[in-house]
């Protein structure tokens, strides 16, 4: 697929603000700044997403969120194990889980909330530019190495297309201790969709 | 292990092992399978990363090991190819698993299931035994197939490894 350049870029912009919104949520959630660094908007092969996400070996904790509406597919953050149990503490105001232990109940519980949230103002963004219904589903959190968070979503993803569109940005808190990805990662077959309505809206 | 040739093994391909110091692997298999081969007298080793069941799934071009159906003759003509005999090979398999089994999408990500019956499927119709598997569950693992000696190694986060 060849978007042309004029696409891609309002797709850029859009997402980037989206992601900017994103943030404020998640800064607001947890009550301190969360910078976002410019985001990145690429279509890739889709077996290349889990080493352009860091590596499929790494141990990481996935809140994954399914996209529908108008435009479908999937939306990740992704957090190192022990920023995840930080960001988890952070948010029901407990002890923070140690890296040898497993998530408690409250930190998953936290955890989808950020999710919830993220997702939330970024969709609700990409809703308003675009005028197309996008919402997110439930969050599921898992900690497992990233290639196996990511590989049943890629193969899911391969059935629409041999490349995906992979928007990440990294997230990352005041002193460096809350580095984390969002990786939106939409079926082809709607990408257009979305495309056209950011046209229409520019 | 750091006297090992490691080659990793990315999704959907197949890599081959000659040298006794190769090391084959795949990272972090959730849904997808490995396939691990081993002629134990032709010291040939071969590792399959497969990511879907079906070819007539396919979009076009792809990489020869994504699809069950097509990664098992494939790993099969590529050790013979070498000189393995495939009725020497010692085949096993690890993956499968069903990572996001809470989403309100989990039917619809429920690839390893049907992953790990298209690659017995194919195995069986190549007349190939199976000889260890350790598939399904809702974790990742790792799969390491020693080319020197044929062993296959899964690791997993919190449950350990363990020889297949």
């Amino acid at each position: 697929m060849t978007a042309p350049l004029s696409r891609m870029d309002r797709l850029q912009i859009a997402v980037a603000r989206g992601l900017k919104q994103a943030g404020q949520g998640l800064s607001e959630m947890v009550g301190r700044p969360i910078r976002i660094s410019a985001p990145v908007v690429e279509l890739v092969p889709t077996e290349d997403v889990a080493i352009r996400a860091g590596g499929p070996e790494q141990v990481v904790v996935g809140i994954y969120l399914g996209v529908t509406g108008q435009v479908t597919g999937h939306v990740l953050l992704i957090f190192p194990s022990a920023a995840a149990r930080r960001l988890a503490g952070m948010l029901w105001e407990g002890p923070v889980t140690e890296d040898d232990l497993p998530l408690t109940g409250e930190d998953v519980s936290a955890l989808a909330e950020a999710g919830n949230v993220t997702t939330s103002f970024f969709f609700n963004h990409l809703s308003d530019d675009s005028g197309l219904i996008i919402a997110p589903t439930a969050p599921t959190v898992v900690e497992d190495m990233l290639g196996a968070v990511l590989d049943g979503v890629l193969a899911e993803l391969s059935l629409y297309g041999d490349q995906a569109l992979l928007t990440q940005t990294i997230f990352s808190g005041p002193s460096g201790d809350l580095t984390g990805q969002l990786i939106f990662l939409p079926h082809l077959s709607t990408l257009q969709t979305l495309m056209e309505a950011l046209r229409e809206e520019a | 292990m750091n006297d090992h040739h490691t080659v990793a093994v990315g999704l959907g391909e197949l890599a081959l092992g000659t040298g006794a110091q190769d090391l084959l692997v795949c990272y972090g298999l959730g849904s997808c399978i490995g396939i691990a081969a081993y002629d134990p007298v032709a010291r040939l080793a071969a590792l399959a990363h497969v990511v879907l069941p079906d070819s007539s799934l396919s979009h076009g071009p792809d990489k020869n090991a994504k699809f069950a159906d097509k990664a098992v003759p494939a790993l099969l003509t590529a050790l013979t190819a070498r000189g393995a005999a495939a009725s020497r090979l010692v085949v096993k398999i690890a993956g499968g698993a069903q990572m996001l089994n809470t989403s309100p999408l989990a039917s619809r990500l429920d690839i390893g299931a049907r992953n790990a019956e298209a690659v017995k499927a194919a195995l069986a119709q190549a007349g190939v035994r199976l000889a260890a598997e350790d598939i399904g569950g809702n974790y990742g693992r790792t799969l390491r197939l020693f080319t020197g000696t044929g062993r296959v190694q899964v690791s997993t986060i919190g449950r350990g490894e363990k020889d297949l």
